[in-house]
């Protein structure tokens, strides 16, 4: 089936760019202030992906004197085990960084998928869904953590997945109240009247439309992912040692704080440098709310 | 003109309810559910334009919506193109709405706001076509074109547009998969009084270029007179006279309809102050709860006792319209309303003696 062009057809192609690299151009910059926390974001992720080429010691063997204070071959001094703190303290970055993307995304698709469905469709399919992540939302999220760990067992991926089940209700509800709002508006009635089907209209209309509210949720969810990790690991139901991880060299920290202390202060650090750049981006993308809406006139 | 080949639209004792517990297909609704529309019938024919025009509330928009089964409703027909839409599944319906499409009032919330109007009009051709992408780039420009738009407007965002702008973007999308009707949803209601006309003029024009039959929605009685050649009069959900537009323009036959052109003004000041006014008294009633007998008989100079307990039918009233009327014949042989409007002779200069009397 093709539709005739009208034989008036007066137009100049040439004029026309690609719909889709326009919408890419006009949607990249961000505020200056969103560049520095996504360029700072980018380079903690390069140096913390790229550590096993460049680090001058392995993340777990003894270099050194135990509990070293800093020095210029260990910059954050050395553990009670003699292994390189500033190393063990990169690779514990790389795994906040991971588990806070891998919960961005997965749990933002799921949560998202979950939320759209729920208030684009309604009734029973809505109310079944959202009971459930009332259900999930009534714990906090560290003992539904645990109890993940418990039932899973311990392993590096365990914390990943216990933190992208806890924040998927957090995505539900943001993506279910937005959706409820996009979908009285007269854009779905006409992308309806036009014969697009559900799922269509969840896709190419809603999504588009809440993807803002969505991207401020992914940086919030986040930072509690790595909160989240670090307290699992704190507790010693995180990964198993001796991968680093951040909160678990916190917890060892904690026994040696009178004779370094380096020991607890850099990895205490490391993690609020992460929280604080995804809550500092959250920030700043909820405060121009629609940004590219808002800005270009 | 009526009675010139099959219609293309039929809709046939429609009622719908909204509120909670409509369900498609569900003719029992909960308790709290209003019966918006009720037992509406009309008939389009191809090429024609049919308007509707009724109050704010009267259920213009909910009429709209049932007859683009966008909402369910509880019974009656709607018959396009031989085909009840009542009758048919979700796919099949998606297949048909390529032929019927819709306008809707508000070009602010009717075009998505993060999209490109090229975004916006190739989606109808995506879901339709099996177009490359570069012949639906051709056909944007071309649609583009059709409304008056350059082909430049394809990479503006809607914000970056005018009212006017808009609903012609509104209007070029629905007419990008060459529909045979087009329902307008009081199309020109939101725009400035100075864009009308260039819209009315717009749409006059593609109904002309492309055999369009229009179903024309709006409260507003002078755009119907040079519009419209079949008129529904609706009051609180019913269709309460129904004809062709120059009768019913000009010799109506409902109490409610001729207190709507009476309170129509006349841009002449001399006709204005000459003539006589039907004053409609009250406001128009909830729908929540409609009064007995005949629902306009609150507000109706004509009324009696009868019109409190029995509800008149649609019967042909002397001026050769339907009416939902006991008096239809009383109210149709009043004099014209519009004489002064309808003739075409310049109005004769007046001496206005009273204005040198005072000073």
């Amino acid at each position: 089936m093709t539709v005739p062009l009208a034989p008036e057809y007066r137009g100049t192609v040439s004029v026309v760019r690609d719909f889709v690299t326009r919408t890419r151009e006009r949607h990249r910059p961000g505020t200056p202030s969103q560049r520095v926390i996504v360029g700072a974001l980018i380079v903690l992720v390069l140096i913390s992906v790229t550590a096993s080429l460049w680090a001058p010691y392995p993340a777990s063997a003894q270099s050194g004197a135990s509990l070293a204070p800093p020095s210029w071959a260990h910059p954050f001094g050395t553990d009670e085990l003699g292994e390189d703190i500033f190393v063990r303290f990169i690779y514990g970055i790389r795994l906040s960084l991971l588990v806070a993307a891998s919960t961005a995304v997965v749990a933002g698709v799921v949560g998202a998928a979950i939320g759209m469905a729920a208030g684009y469709v309604g009734g029973l399919v809505d109310s079944v869904m959202m009971r459930g992540v009332d259900f999930m939302l009534a714990f906090p999220t560290l003992v539904i953590a645990m109890t993940i760990v418990a039932i899973v067992g311990p392993s590096t991926a365990t914390p990943v997945l216990a933190t992208i089940v806890v924040s998927i209700p957090l995505f539900a509800r943001v993506a279910r109240a937005s959706t409820l709002v996009e979908r009285q508006k007269e854009y779905v009635l006409a992308a309806r009247a036009l014969g697009a089907s559900s799922v269509r209209i969840m896709v190419r209309q809603i999504l588009p439309a809440i993807m803002p509210v969505l991207r401020v949720q992914a940086a919030i969810a986040g930072a509690l992912a790595v909160q989240l990790e670090a307290s699992l690991s704190f507790l010693g139901m995180g990964v198993r040692p001796p991968t680093p991880s951040l909160g678990a060299m916190l917890n060892t920290a904690r026994q040696y704080l009178s004779q370094s202390w380096s020991y607890g202060v850099f990895p205490g650090l490391g993690l609020f440098l992460i929280i604080m750049l995804l809550l500092m981006l959250a920030n700043s993308m909820s405060d121009d709310g629609d940004a590219p809406l808002a800005k270009t006139g | 003109m009526t009675d010139s080949g099959r219609p293309i639209l039929s809709v046939q004792d429609l009622v719908v309810y909204r509120g909670k517990g409509v369900h498609q297909g569900n003719s029992t609704v909960g308790k709290d559910a209003l019966r918006v529309v009720e037992g509406v019938s009309f008939e389009a024919a191809a090429g024609e334009t049919l308007g509707i025009v009724g109050e704010s509330g009267c259920g213009k928009t909910t009429l709209v919506h049932a007859v683009l089964r966008l909402i369910p409703y509880q019974s009656g027909q709607v018959i396009f193109e031989d085909v009840d839409l009542g009758g048919v599944s979700e796919r099949k319906l998606r297949s048909l709405r390529r032929d019927l499409q819709v306008v809707f009032q508000d070009p602010y919330s009717s075009l998505h706001p993060r999209k490109l109007i090229g975004k916006i009009l190739s989606e109808p051709l995506e879901l339709h076509t099996d177009l490359s992408a570069k012949a639906r780039e051709r056909a944007v420009i071309s649609l583009l074109n059709d409304v008056g738009l350059g082909a430049s407007f394809a990479q503006r965002f809607p914000r970056e547009c005018s009212g006017g702008q808009r609903q012609r973007v509104a209007i070029a999308r629905a007419l990008a998969l060459r529909p045979k009707l087009v329902i307008l949803d009081e199309p020109v209601s939101a725009l400035d009084v100075s864009i009308r006309a260039q819209i009315i003029e717009l749409l006059a024009q593609l109904q002309r270029d492309r055999g369009l039959t229009y179903l024309f929605i709006s409260h507003d009685l002078a755009l119907m007179r040079s519009f419209c050649q079949r008129l529904a009069v609706m009051y609180l959900g019913r269709v309460v006279e129904y004809g062709p537009s120059d009768v019913i323009l000009h010799r109506p036959s409902h109490p409610y309809t001729r207190s709507l052109l009476a309170s129509m003004p006349i841009p002449d000041p001399e006709v204005e102050r000459r003539r006589n006014r039907i004053e409609v008294r009250g406001e128009i009633p909830s729908i929540r709860t409609p009064p007995s007998g005949c629902t306009f008989h609150p507000r109706c100079n004509y009324a009696v006792d009868r019109c409190q307990v029995s509800e008149p039918m649609l019967e042909v009233s002397d001026a050769g319209v339907l009416s939902r009327c006991f008096f239809s014949s009383e109210v149709a042989a009043q004099p014209p309303l519009d004489d002064a409007r309808s003739s075409d002779a310049p109005p004769e200069p007046v001496v206005e003696e009273h204005l040198f009397e005072r000073s």
